[in-house]
């Protein structure tokens, strides 16, 4: 969509128009649950997340000031409401405890990376909460591990261990998956 | 390094395969989104109201205090009040045992300190230059150097005209990490500095094995004597020297990061229910009237204190403040114990005052007082914090107070003077509160914040040990500015 036509879809929403909120949301919305799939353990915390975000995307939308960036904006509320949702159900409260996964040389064959989309989500959906917060952050999003210490309150060694672990259950998972599907 | 590209291999295949990735909603999503943002609301609308709120009626409180305290005067009789200054300044009788002071020669008092013959200092500038600045003193020679992980150069920037060059040394120490090394002969006010220029880590290349925060580590060593020889002591940076990362040993820099630093202020209102009391005292019982009207004054609290935030949810709080405390009443301390004739002593609720030699000794028994009582006192908490969320919080602990001084003014409507007594003979010095509080903090910067709401003591002795044990209570606001060390590590 051009730039004309999404102001005059937000330029509605801000108006309190409906039609032009639905509208909004049909465009958005798919990208949207996508990421909270990605922070989600299953489909409802996705689906819970996915609400409030949506709800605060509505309701902070006057505070928008570049429409350039709307994208990245609603991103970062799912994310950040991921990351709340997770802090406010206290799941993140568990110690580094995946420090004995087998450290053997883990290689990720083309095989892997045939994988279709959704299976890889649901490797990622079945890593412990932080890893999962940590790798969707990192690798996925880009951001430093300072910035990931800051946004999840750990220090920044505990990130970058979480990141090595996640990896490491990462390819442990999707071996066994390829497995299977052998 | 294989490891690495494997990694990277992983975070490129993620990348990749949710780039563009999209999940179509259910319809009943939006069922359950419609009626939500048809009525245009905004999620924790209701939690920020809430925190509005509660600024607005602690400001209100704050207000309605002080507004009340200047509206009310002295229950002191004014006239009374007049000739206070007059038998202050009369030589009172000094009964032994105790402390009779005259009040003007206190606060003419001064002491005098000993000017410190070394000053030293330095600072680092958030900039991306560090600088280190030492000031030579008489009979002293200090070594200040710097050391910065990417430390390009060390050059001299300034001094002061009486510094001689041959009495500044700079030196690299070691060519591959570039310290330098900055020395200067004895002289008096002599000053020198030096700037190390650090470069700026190119964005998202972090160095091997250190984040790309951007900051340098820095050290110095001072004083050091030097007899003209360059001489070099280990000088690791400051987080290094208190152990490393993941070695199982104290790491200060972890531990800095979890520190706040505040400055609290606290107006609190004091109240005692007493009523009448009796008092049993060598065997003599005497029905008395303690504070029959007694009517608190603000009292003062003030502090630095250290938050150590051990998670998310919970610190703890300690540091050291000073309170001046002070409370008027009415038909106070009415017993008069007459152990001798020159140890005549009034017992009131401030505690025991000697009164022979005043005037005051030659009224009845039955007379009725009226007393202000100000006390300062050293107070350590020893505080619990839980943190219901991000900004609210409830604090609980105890307070151990050192009693400093103390000071009560007695008048008496049977009596056209005035007294007054300083002392803290027959006070508790040491005594403890347990303390249960609320409150709010509100992020004003990354690295400040400010913080306010209600709070309770509950004093578990009282400073007077006069028979009465009674249990004062204090209530107020505490409001204060609370600086973070660095990156805190937790969520707010």
């Amino acid at each position: 969509m051009d730039k004309t036509g999404l102001d005059i879809i937000v330029s509605g929403c801000l108006q309190g128009d409906i039609q032009h909120k639905k509208a909004f949301y049909g465009l958005f919305a798919p990208h949207l649950l996508s990421v909270s799939y990605r922070y989600a353990k299953n489909k409802i915390d996705a689906e819970d997340i996915f609400q409030e975000s949506v709800l605060k995307v509505f309701g902070y939308l006057h505070q928008l000031k570049e429409l350039e960036k709307i994208e990245w904006w609603m991103k970062r509320i799912v994310i950040n409401e991921a990351i709340r949702f997770y802090k406010k159900n206290r799941s993140l409260v568990f110690i580094e405890d995946y420090q004995t996964l087998n450290a053997a040389e883990l290689e990720l064959s083309d095989v892997y990376k045939k994988m279709e989309v959704d299976e890889v989500l649901k490797v990622i959906q079945e890593l412990p909460d932080r890893m999962r917060l940590v790798i969707n952050l990192f690798s996925i999003e880009g951001f430093s591990h300072e910035e990931i210490a800051e946004m999840l309150g750990i220090s920044v060694g505990t990130s970058k261990s979480n990141l090595f672990d996640a990896r490491k259950k990462i390819k442990i998972l999707m071996q066994e998956k390829v497995r299977r599907i052998i | 390094m294989s490891n690495e590209i494997l990694h990277d291999d992983l975070d490129d295949f993620l990348k990749n395969k949710f780039e563009g990735h999209t999940i179509v909603p259910d319809d009943k999503l939006w069922a359950r989104i419609e009626p939500q943002i048809t009525m245009n609301m905004v999620p924790h609308a209701k939690y920020v109201r809430m925190k509005y709120a509660f600024i607005a009626a602690a400001a209100s409180f704050v207000a309605v205090v002080f507004l009340w305290f200047a509206q009310n005067t002295s229950i002191l009789n004014p006239k009374n009040q007049n000739n206070l200054s007059i038998v202050e300044n009369s030589k009172l009788a000094n009964p032994s045992n105790t402390e009779l002071e005259n009040l003007h020669e206190k606060s003419n008092a001064t002491e005098k300190k000993i000017a410190s013959p070394e000053t030293k200092n330095a600072s680092s500038e958030n900039s991306n230059n560090l600088k280190v600045k030492a000031n030579l003193a008489d009979n002293s020679h200090y070594l200040a150097a710097i050391s910065t992980d990417e430390c390009q150069d060390l050059q001299l920037i300034s001094k002061s005209e009486v510094c001689a060059p041959e009495q500044i040394r700079i030196a690299k120490i070691d060519p591959v990490e570039c310290p330098g090394l900055i020395t200067g002969q004895d002289h008096p006010s002599a000053s020198i500095m030096a700037m190390a220029k650090k470069p700026i880590p190119p964005s998202g290349v972090p160095k091997p094995g250190k984040p790309a925060t951007g900051k340098s580590s820095w050290s110095i060593n001072l004083p050091k004597i030097d007899f003209g020889s360059l001489t070099f002591s280990s000088r690791r940076p400051l987080n290094r020297l208190y152990g490393d990362r993941n070695s199982g040993i104290f790491d200060l820099s972890e531990f800095l990061k979890k520190i706040e630093v505040g400055f609290n202020y606290s107006p609190l209102l004091s109240s005692r229910t007493l009523g009448k009391n009796q008092i049993t005292e060598n065997g003599n019982i005497d029905r008395q009237y303690f504070n029959d009207i007694e009517k608190a004054l603000l009292t003062n609290n003030f502090g630095l204190d250290l938050l150590y935030r051990a998670n998310d949810r919970w610190s703890i709080r300690t540091g050291i403040y000073f309170t001046q405390y002070q409370h008027e009443t009415q038909n106070d301390a009415l017993h008069r114990d007459v152990i001798s004739p020159e140890q005549l002593i009034l017992n009131t609720s401030a505690g025991k005052i000697p009164v022979y030699g005043t005037g005051m000794d030659q009224l009845s028994s039955l007379s009725v007082f009226n007393a202000r009582i100000d006390l300062s006192y050293l107070e350590v908490p020893l505080v619990a914090r839980y943190y219901w969320d991000t900004h609210f919080f409830t604090d609980a602990g105890m307070n151990y107070s050192y009693l400093k001084s103390s000071k009560t003014s007695i008048t008496s409507e049977a009596y056209t003077g005035a007294f007054s007594y300083s002392g803290v003979e027959g006070m508790r010095k040491h005594n403890f509160a347990l303390s249960l509080g609320f409150g709010l903090d509100y992020k004003l910067s990354s690295r400040f914040k400010f913080e306010i709401g209600p709070e309770v003591k509950w004093q578990v002795n009282s400073f007077a040990s006069n028979g009465m044990n009674t249990h004062p209570l204090y209530w107020g606001i505490r409001a204060g500015i609370r600086f973070k060390w660095r990156n805190p590590g937790y969520r707010n």
